[in-house]
């Protein structure tokens, strides 16, 4: 038999306790005035014949009581050869967890974090199982423990060296937090070697923009320790870096940057310039009276708005470099031009209407130009011949007039190729011809004149064209007034969605099916409603152009790492073509994203084909702003949010060497699986509650008699 | 003969005599000594001790050669029989009372001290011997002498003593041999003293003391009034004792010092009756739980003895 804390025992000596309380059970009670003690004697403690023998048991039972509690502390346990055998192969469990994210590859950071991790594969023992784990936005388990005890011993160490020299820093961002859970996770599983610790190390730069705060609703599992090990930085190296905030147009020379500092900068003042040609091109580019250059200043910890150098001309890779800070692997933003789109609107109006009574006067204000479109409004009248029905460059028709027959034979073409229109029913007859335009069989179209003036009753704020207004602020459709207006037939047209119903319930605004045409049962001429003058109007019939013509404004800011889809990038088709920058194009499905590795310009089509000719959109993948936060994360947050982060770890390791540390920690365990200290604590408290039984009994004998020799 | 008094259970007192305890509880020492001594006076008619009263020793009938100065006239003429008037001369008697006041009088197990026990003796023997028109004085003595009234037979005197018998105690230690010594040489005229103490004190030149109240022809009573837990030390549980007197303190475990403790005690005992025997001293021993009527009839008897011893 053997002790685990042998030291416990000496509190065995508690046992001449009792012993003690029994010799000097006879010890004074009380004070006791008396008339003289000139015939008394002081009177040694010392036990009577009787004593002794009434308390024996009880002395027994409680020294046995103090023995059994300090042999339950003392923690015994037997040490036979086969547990002995057993233990040999109790070793650690460690997830060592490598940092590839982009802060990774500034300098020679990546080189430390690979002989780091080589160290520790070198501190490893036979009978300890490895994992090892790169993570940037995700882990990645490159052996896991099970491949770790598969392989033979002698490899394990090589093998885990080629792995990691494939290995590279990426450009994605860090994501700490949830690759620490990945590997607590993974340490937490039950094993069916026996483990004497279970340990993730972590070969990491510790940026402060790691995102470890998930960890905080994160219930760390017991028993596993994380030891970090800091590549650190250079001391208080400056870095900035520049955002592009909103995506621009090759027209706009506004475009605007955020640019932030590091908390430890030492340099205040950095250089925005637009990359010309190469990176190589960059010392020559630079001087202070560069147009192509902007300088900024910037304090430390801080950041600021600022415009972007003017976009020279004929500049292909829209490429902005940060130039004044030490760290450079987030110096470059790119910046996707969008060039504005051309939107053209075939007018089949009334040419003789030109007043504000008719639907022209407000049709080029309702559409304005803009910096992301060029918008054409062409009158039919004005058109020397006939367009072609499919000519890509008209974008929408808008029909607001009685047609001929040649206008109606066109004009259903058009909307049967699936070009966009918005038919305004001006009059009955003019409303009848949808029938003809829609091929489908007429019903009679009622012209209705309120009394006084109808209004909007319902709104559909669910349909993309007037989700805009779905807000408190902007959803009342009450202030405009309609003198009159156009019944349709339900039936007609059963596949239609009415966007805006009139009080009554007759629609006022309908999409109808599938064919992108929008019908409106009254005008905006200022005889038939208040359209023209209401202030939702203009966003009402732009959010429908947008809708129609499926064009998107502003494409979303991408980082490496996103997810890429269609519905990500707005597109209307479910399928997509993208190429990464230097990368063959690949299909992308809403099912199926793609994950960008890559920061630069990649670019997106309908097709392969419009990518390989040149028809593709371009678009911006810049590294997440969060890499660019590069001090040292505070430990004490970690630390305050639960995390068991040991600090000695070289201590720590050199003691797992240590025979005599490998002999307490087999100790251990085997004390932990007999666990005999709760068989003698439960014997200690038997022998306790025989003792308090005894020792009550006698009490009441002895209360009793002496009660009476008191009375 | 002088007579001495034993440790030996008295036949008496009968129980109709007033219990010390219930005594005790009378808050006025007056009313206590009144009625210990109308209790025993209504029961001295009654008693066989008939007649041992200081009164009633002191009449007699006109023997030949009797001194013809001491013949009652009055009572001849009133009864035509010959009355010695002597008794007017013995019966004025002188009696001083030295009570013990010292820290270790006030040691009591049954609820009242010594002290008290004993005042009420001197308080009951006062009363009786106003009442018999004996002069009576007192010496309250502690380590020193705290109060001397001479012994005097006038209106007020009794109201003095039993004043003075009530006041607190002043000393600590018991300067028994002082107080002796000092009443020897206050008190010239003869008569009787009346000690009452515990005596647990050195008695080493008690005897001289003592010696000097009787070589001045007086007659000396002692009464040695101890707590019947001081004879018995009957304590079940280890303590300190405190010294009363001196304020010295001592574990005492009393299974172990009871039989040491007693022999001692009744060495000591044996010395102070020694002591009073040589000098033909009567002591009677009182336990506070024994009525003061047994103190008194002591008392008496030992009067009657005295008369009678010098009578003959």
């Amino acid at each position: 038999m053997s002790f685990l804390t042998p030291l416990y025992l000496l509190a065995g000596l508690a046992v001449t306790l009792p012993i003690v309380f029994h010799l000097i059970r006879r010890t004074p009670q009380g004070r006791q005035v008396f008339g003289s003690l000139m015939f008394l004697e002081q009177s040694p403690p010392r036990m009577t014949k009787r004593s002794r023998l009434d308390n024996l048991l009880l002395l027994l039972l409680r020294g046995l009581a103090l023995c059994l509690l300090a042999f339950a502390f003392a923690r015994p346990f037997f040490r036979s050869h086969q547990e002995s055998l057993a233990q040999e192969d109790v070793g650690r469990r460690v997830a060592i967890l490598i940092d590839t994210s982009a802060s990774m590859s500034h300098t020679d950071q990546w080189e430390r974090a690979v002989e780091e991790v080589n160290e520790l594969l070198n501190s490893v023992s036979a009978s300890d199982s490895v994992s090892l784990i790169a993570f940037d936005q995700q882990a990645n388990s490159l052996i896991s423990f099970e491949d770790w005890q598969e392989l033979p011993a002698s490899n394990r160490q090589s093998t885990a060296e080629e792995k990691l020299s494939e290995l590279k820093p990426t450009q994605r961002r860090t994501e700490l937090g949830n690759a620490l859970i990945y590997a607590a996770d993974l340490l937490a599983q039950n094993s069916e070697r026996k483990i004497s610790r279970r340990q993730i190390v972590v070969v990491s730069d510790f940026q402060e923009g790691s995102h470890w705060e998930v960890l905080r609703g994160y219930e760390w599992p017991e028993g596993v320790e994380i030891e970090p090990r800091i590549i650190e930085l250079e001391n208080a190296l400056t870095n900035a870096t520049a955002h592009v905030i909103s995506a621009t147009n090759t027209a706009d020379k506004d475009l605007r940057l955020r640019v932030q500092s590091s908390k430890n900068a030492q340099s205040e003042t950095f250089d925005l310039q637009w990359d010309r040609d190469q990176l190589e091109s960059l010392e020559a580019s630079i001087s202070d009276i560069s147009p192509s250059k902007t300088r900024v200043y910037v304090p430390p910890g801080q950041s600021k708005v600022v415009r972007a150098p003017e976009i020279p001309d004929g500049l292909a890779q829209h490429r902005l470099l940060l130039t004044g800070d030490d760290v450079e692997f987030d110096n470059v933003s790119y910046v996707a031009p969008v060039a504005p789109g051309n939107v053209q609107i075939l007018y089949f109006g009334d040419p003789d209407a030109s007043g504000p009574e008719g639907l022209s006067f407000f049709v080029e204000p309702i559409f304005p130009s803009t910096s992301t479109r060029q918008v054409t409004i062409t009158d039919w009248d004005s058109l020397d011949a006939v367009p072609d029905v499919n000519d890509p460059a008209i974008t929408l028709t808008l029909i607001g007039t009685n047609c001929d027959e040649e206008q109606i034979h066109w004009l259903r073409d058009s909307i049967q190729s699936g070009r966009p229109a918005i038919f305004v029913a001006t009059s009955v007859e003019q409303g009848m011809q949808i029938y003809d335009l829609l091929e489908i069989s007429p019903s009679p179209v009622t012209e209705i004149t309120p009394e006084d003036y109808a209004m909007i009753g319902e709104v559909d704020l669910t349909h993309p064209a007037l989700s805009p207004f779905d807000d408190p602020r902007y959803a009342d459709f009450t202030k405009v007034r309609f003198y009159g207006f156009r019944s349709f037939d339900p039936n007609s047209f059963p596949d239609a969605r009415a966007l805006l119903s009139f009080e009554d319930g007759e629609p006022f605004l309908m999409e109808i099916g599938n064919r992108q045409l929008i019908l409106m049962t009254a005008g905006w001429g200022r005889d038939e409603s208040d359209l023209a003058v209401w202030s939702k109007f203009v966003p009402l019939m732009n959010g429908l152009l947008e809708h129609l013509e499926n064009r998107v404004e502003e494409q979303p800011q991408l980082y490496v790492g996103d997810s890429l889809t269609p519905a990500l990038l707005k597109s209307p088709h479910s399928e997509i073509w993208f190429q990464e920058p230097e990368d063959a194009p690949i299909r992308v499905t809403n099912d199926s994203p793609f994950v960008l590795e890559k920061a630069g310009i990649g670019k997106f089509a309908e097709s392969e084909a419009d990518l390989n000719e040149g028809n593709a959109h371009e678009i911006a993948i810049n590294l997440h702003p969060d890499e660019s936060r590069i001090d040292l994360v505070a430990f004490e947050s970690l630390e305050a949010a639960g995390l068991p982060i040991s600090s000695a770890t070289i201590a720590l390791l050199a003691e797992e060497e240590n025979p005599e540390s490998s002999r307490q920690l087999m100790n251990r365990e085997l004390e932990s699986r007999q666990r005999l200290w709760q068989w003698l604590l439960l014997a200690a408290l038997i022998v306790l509650i025989l003792e308090s039984v005894i020792s009550g009994s006698m009490q009441r004998r002895s209360g009793r008699s002496v009660f009476s020799t008191q009375s | 003969m002088p007579s001495s008094s034993s440790s030996a259970p008295r036949p008496y007192p009968p129980p109709s005599y007033i219990d010390s305890q219930s005594l005790m509880q009378i808050k006025s020492l007056e009313l206590r000594a009144k009625s210990v001594v109308e209790g025993l006076m209504n029961g001295i008619h009654r008693s066989p001790y008939h007649g041992f009263s200081v009164e009633f020793t002191e009449y007699r009938q006109y023997s030949s050669g009797d001194d013809l100065r001491y013949l009652d006239w009055r009572l001849y003429a009133r009864s035509d029989r010959y009355y010695i008037k002597r008794f007017e001369d013995e019966t004025n008697l002188r009696c001083h009372l030295i009570v013990d006041n010292s820290r270790s009088m006030t040691y009591g197990s049954l609820g009242y001290s010594k002290e008290d026990y004993a005042k009420t003796l001197a308080a009951t023997l006062a009363y009786f011997l106003t009442q018999q028109r004996d002069a009576v004085g007192l010496l309250r003595f502690s380590d020193k002498v705290d109060e001397f009234i001479p012994a005097r037979f006038r209106v007020g005197q009794l109201r003095r003593l039993l004043t003075s018998l009530e006041s607190a105690p002043e000393g600590t230690s018991s300067g028994i041999n002082a107080a002796l010594e000092e009443a020897a040489e206050r008190v010239r005229k003869r008569g009787l003293f009346v000690v009452m103490s515990d005596f647990l004190t050195n008695v080493d030149i008690l005897q001289s003391r003592l010696g000097y109240l009787r070589a001045g022809g007086n007659e000396v009573v002692v009464f040695q009034v101890l707590d019947p837990a001081e004879m018995s030390f009957d304590f079940d549980q280890p303590a300190v004792f405190l010294d009363a007197e001196t304020g010295q303190e001592l574990f005492v475990d009393p299974e172990q010092a009871r039989s040491q403790y007693q022999r001692r005690l009744q060495e000591h005992l044996d010395q102070v009756s020694a002591i009073c025997d040589g000098l033909g001293i009567y002591v009677s021993r009182l336990t506070t739980d024994s009525p003061l009527e047994v103190a008194m009839l002591d008392f008496l008897e030992t009067r009657l003895r005295v008369t009678q011893t010098r009578r003959q």
